[in-house]
């Protein structure tokens, strides 16, 4: 008895107990901090730039400063798909998107890589971030207010971004790493 | 009328090879040659990560940081998520300053964010190597939360146990040479693959345990020769 007393004392004292982590898996899984979040701004054409504002986001996000940077100084305004692709493919950055394709595993995608992705919506006007997606919700970023999470029912949001000719895009870079699990109480 | 029809032959040939020959790929844009858009998209979910974290003109940092562009670091980088973080950024505000002991840091976590291993400061070895072997090791050794979810107060300790230990560190030493570059804030990408399971280095650092047993029965052989040779060296000069 005493000896094990000793033995459960030298690893207390030592801090060293095999795991005392809690695995708590971050919600939304992709969880940019306020400062990186980009909001939408009104481009030199008069339209609003929300393709472009989650873009950024998204590219800060996957560690990529320098070209968010880049991005948020040279375009603006509206955007298409085909657009937005001859752009990334101009800059030379690794992109893959999805549009009028109705394909939900692209944004399963994105978010089990916790990359998260640009999602079409209102009937394709608007252009927000998925930043999280499950059996059950889905958690959005809109550009117009960055300063909260917005969580809608997942069959409700996937309705709307089908009826929004389903576009989803994403830079493919390194996301940010996650966050360390909390020790336990 | 022959030859204008053989040249509208030829004209219609000469447009069907055009039309059949433009490549299936994305054009130029621009006259820049289009990259990739990516049509398999990597399954890298399980994928882990590496954090460097530092100031961004911590000279240590930037050696830190260069050892993940070549050998078995830049193994370690294209099998995972690489993460340049310097603690002038927003990430490192609301992600790493809460848990982050000391700088520069190396920090290795797989998917779920559990962390194998963590050194920070003067726990980083003095070479690449050295930080690959350690790394190796720690990675072989599985998770440790116990002592790393609590590492400010570990360095805190150590410094107070080792008094210069902690002058040493508040007092920043002169770097010869020129005043380094800036870190540039977008590192090279990695490859895109689907394989999760982050390439450390297999090399131990330490001889196998199989082989400790010859080594020590050779080295007592050999301090047993000499003995031998010295005594009767010994001996013989005393005789003489």
């Amino acid at each position: 008895m005493k000896r094990f007393v000793l033995a459960l004392l030298l690893l207390v004292s030592t801090g060293c107990v095999k795991y005392d982590g809690v695995i708590v898996t971050e919600r939304p899984t992709i969880n940019p901090p306020a400062a990186i979040r980009q909001e939408n701004w009104i481009g030199s054409e008069g339209s609003g730039s929300c393709v472009h504002a989650t873009v950024i986001t998204l590219l800060r996000w996957q560690g990529r400063y320098k070209m968010a940077d880049h991005w948020r100084q040279t375009y603006g305004s509206g955007e298409t798909a085909d657009d937005l692709a001859a752009k990334f493919d101009r800059e030379g950055i690794r992109y893959a998107y999805t549009y009028d394709e109705n394909n939900v595993a692209f944004l399963e995608w994105a978010c089990k890589t916790r990359r998260g992705c640009g999602v079409t919506v209102r009937g394709g006007c608007h252009m927000i971030a998925l930043v999280h997606l499950d059996d059950k919700w889905a958690g959005l970023l809109d550009d117009n207010s960055t300063d909260h999470y917005i969580w809608v029912p997942r069959e409700r949001f996937l309705a709307e971004w089908k009826a929004s000719n389903s576009w989803a895009v994403t830079p493919i870079y390194a996301p940010a790493a996650p966050l360390p699990p909390s020790p336990s109480k | 009328m022959n030859r204008f029809l053989l040249c509208l032959c030829l004209l219609a040939a000469l447009l069907a090879v055009t039309i059949t020959a433009t490549p299936c790929v994305a054009q130029p844009a621009n006259g820049v040659i289009a990259q990739e858009r990516v049509v398999t998209l990597p399954q890298d979910g399980g994928r882990w990560y590496v954090s460097v974290v530092g100031e961004t003109n911590d000279a240590r940092y930037r050696q830190v940081l260069s050892w993940f562009d070549s050998g078995s670091l830049l193994k370690l980088r294209n099998s995972t998520h690489y993460n340049p973080v310097t603690s002038d950024s927003a990430i490192f505000a609301e992600r790493y300053a809460s848990n982050t002991p000391a700088l520069p840091m190396v920090r290795i976590q797989n998917a779920e964010g559990v962390i194998y291993s963590q050194l920070c400061s003067d726990e980083i070895p003095m070479t690449a190597e050295g930080l690959s072997a350690q790394v190796a090791d720690d990675v072989r050794s599985g998770p440790k939360t116990g002592c790393i979810l609590h590492p400010f107060k570990r360095f805190q300790e150590r410094q107070n146990a080792n008094p210069i230990l902690g002058w040493r560190q508040r007092h920043n030493c002169p770097t010869p040479g020129p005043k380094p570059e800036p870190v540039n804030p977008d590192p090279t990408p990695g490859p895109i693959d689907n394989n999760d399971q982050p390439a450390i280095d297999e090399t131990p650092a330490m001889p196998p345990a199989w082989l400790l047993a010859p080594i020590c029965m050779a080295a007592f052989a050999v301090g047993s020769g000499f003995g031998v040779v010295s005594t009767f060296k010994a001996r013989w000069k005393a005789a003489k």
